[in-house]
């Protein structure tokens, strides 16, 4: 409290410009530059009287919740994480001769620090007695693109981006519209296998026109001709965002297939821990076998936080964030979209989130590759380096899969 | 009256001829005005057609010429592509300046949260001549260190499509005998728990593709794609 107090005074003081350091400052902070805007202040040893071990900062990043203004910008909580460099915690010895601890500060969405700030050593306390924290947060490494080259945030979804309602969709000559689409409606763009990819105006007012399908729509009416302007990211569409409504809480779960699997998803190659790729791999998921392009369904409330992407032999995944902290991925599913699921929408017990696939190879039956993570790290949950190449805090899921397998169907295997 | 008769019969027939002709019309050739509005008219008497939600196995393409000797170069110059930037070492980064650098137009999609970390897709806007809908999804590991999960680009439809797309595996990547052989896929285990595999896609794989638009005129094109080896058999 006292930390959050003391936090208070000096939060709210502008933080983007360099300052000359005050004598009993608790707190340095830096500007969008780095420690080294920071005036004065060095990089320096840790100090030799830091009297207690740092190392549950090192794995955490410590919740505040008091609104700070940093760089002109209001946040109303930020996460605090001890800097590191080279593995080892970094500190600062500043002009009025005392020792600072760096963290860097997160807003809850970003995967990059909003700032740099300098904590004194002897308010270290507050933070080590601090219960609201998080898993660090580990950033990529910057990305350097060649000039010319476009970068977008979020999603490749394209859509119908028009201040009206709807938009004509034409023929090849663009005389004949053939159907309407909807505004905000989802499409995909073509590319042609030629070199050139053939562009056309019509009289009047001048559009550049591209070839495009509606995936949503029945197959003879999905592809046609529309002006290339009005299509757009839905992350660059004004007013296209997705809205996210709060599914009611509840704490149900159900078994994610919507009838028992075909075979014991406990034994053999199916189980999780099954050994794979000659006793150098472990399976790192229940193998559910059902029906291809049967329902998978979301084994209990939570957000999609990542979109189907390619994820196995022309299969895909989804990746939710489930109430209570669990972080399931549902593979293997095909490119279909299951209605109202796509990033950040609320999903609720039972509500399908895919459809079973099967891979190409048909090495097997159809099935769900479920895989479950107790949302104690962060980062992407397929990673080198160990024999499931996964997240570390990856799961075994069939003791949950029993109990849902019960609940769910009133049997077990 | 018998003069009534045949004129009412005549223009009885006239009627017919203009109106059932129409009819008829449609029926022998049901397709064609799906074509014509949808996409490049392939000149058949037995039109094919468009995907369909519960064919799994690919059709040959109808009437098509064998590939070109530039779009066989576009082939092997993407599958180099791949072969080289799925391995260690190779940085997003290079693959970026290497699309750019051969025209193809990358662009980048940053998809991230603060569970998940970030995936990073690259896509050419821009294909060589004879490929198109290259895509690459990376992830970034506990080190912070960007690694690739999933590569993957198409060949037009040809009736040498396939055997071309083996061709340049076999010519652009370390393989040896292929562990999955069928007449539409092939498919070959790599080094550091990966694999690359051909495959002629089908209705089924055209169907539902969130990433690439797809039509009945795409029907044969290869897909060829490295990825994490997930099921290691």
């Amino acid at each position: 409290m006292q930390f959050i107090y003391k936090l208070a005074l000096l939060g709210l003081s502008a933080l983007a410009a360099t300052q000359a350091v005050a004598a009993n400052e608790t707190l340095v902070w830096s500007d969008a530059s780095g420690l080294k805007s920071i005036s004065g202040c060095e990089l320096s040893e840790p100090p030799s009287q830091l009297k207690s071990p740092l190392s549950e900062l090192t794995s955490r990043a410590i919740e505040v919740d008091q609104a700070l203004m940093i760089n002109g910008v209001k946040h109303e909580k930020t996460f605090w994480q001890a800097s590191r460099d080279l593995n080892q915690l970094v500190f600062l010895k500043c002009p009025n001769k005392l020792t600072y601890l760096a963290f860097e500060v997160y807003s809850p969405n970003e995967l990059r620090p909003i700032a740099q700030v300098g904590v004194h050593t002897n308010e270290l306390a507050i933070f080590r007695s601090s219960t609201k924290s998080r898993p660090v947060t580990v950033s990529a490494a910057p990305l350097e693109l060649p000039a010319g080259v476009q970068a977008f945030s979020g999603s490749t979804e394209t859509i119908v981006c028009t201040s009206s309602g709807s938009l004509n969709v034409r023929d090849e000559s663009l005389n004949k519209v053939l159907f309407t689409a909807n505004r905000h409606e989802t499409l995909k763009v073509f590319q042609s296998f030629d070199a050139t990819q053939p562009k056309k105006t019509i009289g009047g007012t001048t559009y550049t026109f591209v070839k495009v399908q509606f995936p949503s729509r029945p197959l003879e009416q999905s592809v046609g001709w529309v002006p290339e302007e009005y299509v757009k990211l839905r992350s660059d569409c004004a007013g296209a965002q997705v809205s996210t409504p709060i599914a009611t809480p509840t704490r149900v779960w159900t078994f994610p297939t919507i009838k028992r699997p075909t075979d014991n998803y406990k034994e053999g190659m199916r189980r999780f821990n099954a050994s794979r790729g000659g006793g150098s791999r472990s399976h790192a998921a229940c193998d559910l076998y059902r029906v291809k392009d049967e329902q998978a369904v979301a084994a209990t409330n939570g957000t999609v936080i990542r979109d189907r992407y390619y994820f196995y032999e022309g299969t895909y995944a989804i990746d939710v964030k489930h109430t209570g902290g669990k972080v399931a991925r549902y593979g293997e599913i095909t490119g279909k979209q299951a209605p109202n699921v796509k990033l950040n929408s609320t999903v609720k017990t039972g509500q399908i989130v895919g459809y079973i696939g099967k891979v190409n190879s048909n090495c097997c039956k159809p099935m769900l590759h479920f895989e479950l993570y107790k949302g104690t790290a962060t980062g992407a949950l397929s990673q080198p380096g160990n024999r499931y190449g996964r997240r570390s805090d990856l799961m075994d899921p069939s003791q949950l899969l029993t109990e849902w397998e019960k609940l769910t169907f009133g049997q077990s295997y | 009256m018998k003069k009534s008769a045949l004129t009412i019969l005549i223009i009885l027939a006239a009627l017919w001829f203009l109106v059932d002709r129409d009819q008829a019309t449609r029926v022998i050739q049901p397709e064609l005005a799906r074509e014509s509005v949808t996409e490049k008219v392939q000149a058949s008497t037995s039109a094919p057609a468009p995907p369909g939600e519960n064919e799994s196995a690919a059709r040959l393409p109808a009437q098509t010429k064998s590939s070109s000797p530039s779009e066989i170069a576009s082939l092997n110059e993407m599958a180099s592509i791949v072969s080289q930037f799925t391995q260690p070492d190779h940085p997003l980064t290079e693959l970026v300046d290497r699309l750019q650098k051969s025209g193809q137009e990358p662009k980048i999609f940053r998809d991230a949260n603060s569970e998940t970390g970030e995936m990073i897709i690259v896509r050419g806007d821009s294909p060589l001549p004879g490929t198109r809908y290259f895509h690459a999804q990376y992830f970034t590991d506990d080190a912070g260190e960007r690694f690739v999960q999933h590569m993957s680009f198409e060949f037009k439809p040809a009736p040498d499509a396939m055997a071309a797309a083996i061709s340049a595996v076999e010519k652009n990547f370390n393989v040896s005998s292929p562990t999955h052989r069928r007449e539409d896929y092939v498919r070959w285990k790599l080094g550091d728990h990966k694999i690359v595999w051909v495959k002629r896609l089908s209705d089924d794989d055209m169907a539902h593709d969130p990433f690439n638009a797809y039509s009945a005129a795409d029907r044969g094109a290869v897909r060829l794609a490295v990825e994490d080896d997930v099921h290691a058999e």
